[in-house]
């Protein structure tokens, strides 16, 4: 079973998140409130996926996954933000992200993301192999 | 105000296709009108000012200082987390507030992605935060801390509606009007 952690300081998005994907098997390792918080959980957790919010308090998205990609440059990180502009995008592929996600996301955008992620086709029900 | 304009419509445009996916559907947007109105006038324009209202404020910039803020009362509150959540959110004070918050989040970005595309520069905002307080309490915080000099701010008449029923919500922009659109302009033309 493949495991996420969700970065995000929004409870909602948290709970979207997590909504879209746990039918798919996913488990939900943590959730973390802030970019400080995120990198501990990334650290103690080493999840398969983390899902990534840019604007939070402590530190923004973008910092968060520098220190992730420093730390596993095999780190498979979806960023999913409100701000859609093209500069955040480019810095975030150029720091390895695996897929940006603008919100509001609809439950298949995320879960696309995700199956881009992992390189994987995930379906309802079904878990997925532990990479 | 002219380049302010043009970007809030466009913004507030953007924000509409998106806040009826986010609330499933349920919730349409529309901007009636955005002009320069004293702040002395807010309160008279919303109306409530006996009333405890919820706002989301959020900073777009620092420098030079632009805060958007939203305003509904008790009752539109209600209606906006029901509609996205279902009525159990409503007993949950963190949850409803992080409803409001991303609602504030989607048109305050969608403001500011409309102005980095003008300014061709990007903009980092803040965290929308919620707040609960009387609608004169809520701007003489926001202008305090900011210390605005400008008496003016933005109206953004947005025509909320969940289910197509009208809700009352509305909007405004803080800003110094001449130091940010010399700024804006300057760095347009220098991008």
């Amino acid at each position: 079973m493949s495991t996420v952690l969700i970065v995000d300081d929004a409870l909602f998005m948290r709970k979207m998140i997590r909504s879209a994907l746990e039918p798919l098997g996913f488990d939900i390792i943590g959730e973390a409130k802030n970019g400080k918080e995120g990198i501990e959980m990334f650290n103690q957790y080493r999840p398969d996926l983390t899902t990534l919010d840019i604007v939070m308090p402590e530190l923004d998205g973008l910092e968060v996954l520098k220190e992730i990609r420093k730390g596993d440059s095999e780190a498979k990180v979806v960023m999913i933000t409100a701000l859609d502009q093209r500069e955040s995008m480019v810095k975030a592929m150029k720091l390895g992200v695996s897929d940006f996600v603008v919100k509001p996301f609809d439950e298949d955008r995320i879960i696309s993301a995700a199956e881009k992620a992992l390189g994987k086709k995930l379906n309802k029900g079904e878990c997925c192999e532990k990479s | 105000m002219d380049t302010i304009s043009k970007n809030l419509i466009q913004g507030v445009k953007e924000a509409s296709d998106k806040l009826y996916s986010f609330s499933q559907n349920h919730i349409t947007l529309d901007s009636n009108r955005i002009q320069l109105i004293p702040i002395t006038e807010v309160s008279s324009l919303f109306g409530e000012e006996e009333q405890v209202v919820y706002g989301v404020v959020m900073t777009l910039l620092e420098q030079p200082p632009i805060q958007y803020v939203m305003i509904m009362t008790k009752k539109s509150r209600e209606k906006i987390v029901e509609s996205i959540y279902g009525k159990d959110a409503l007993e949950q004070d963190e949850l409803a507030d992080s409803i409001l918050q991303e609602l504030g989040n989607i048109l305050g970005s969608s403001i500011a992605n409309r102005l980095s595309r003008y300014i061709k520069r990007p903009i980092m905002t803040s965290t929308p935060h919620v707040l609960s307080d009387l609608l004169g309490a809520i701007f003489n915080s926001i202008i305090s801390e900011r210390e605005y000099v400008d008496d003016n701010l933005v109206f953004i008449d947005i025509a909320l509606k969940v289910d197509n029923i009208p809700i009352k919500c509305t909007s405004f922009l803080l800003f110094d009007e001449d130091i940010t659109n010399k700024l804006l302009s300057e760095v347009a033309e220098s991008s």
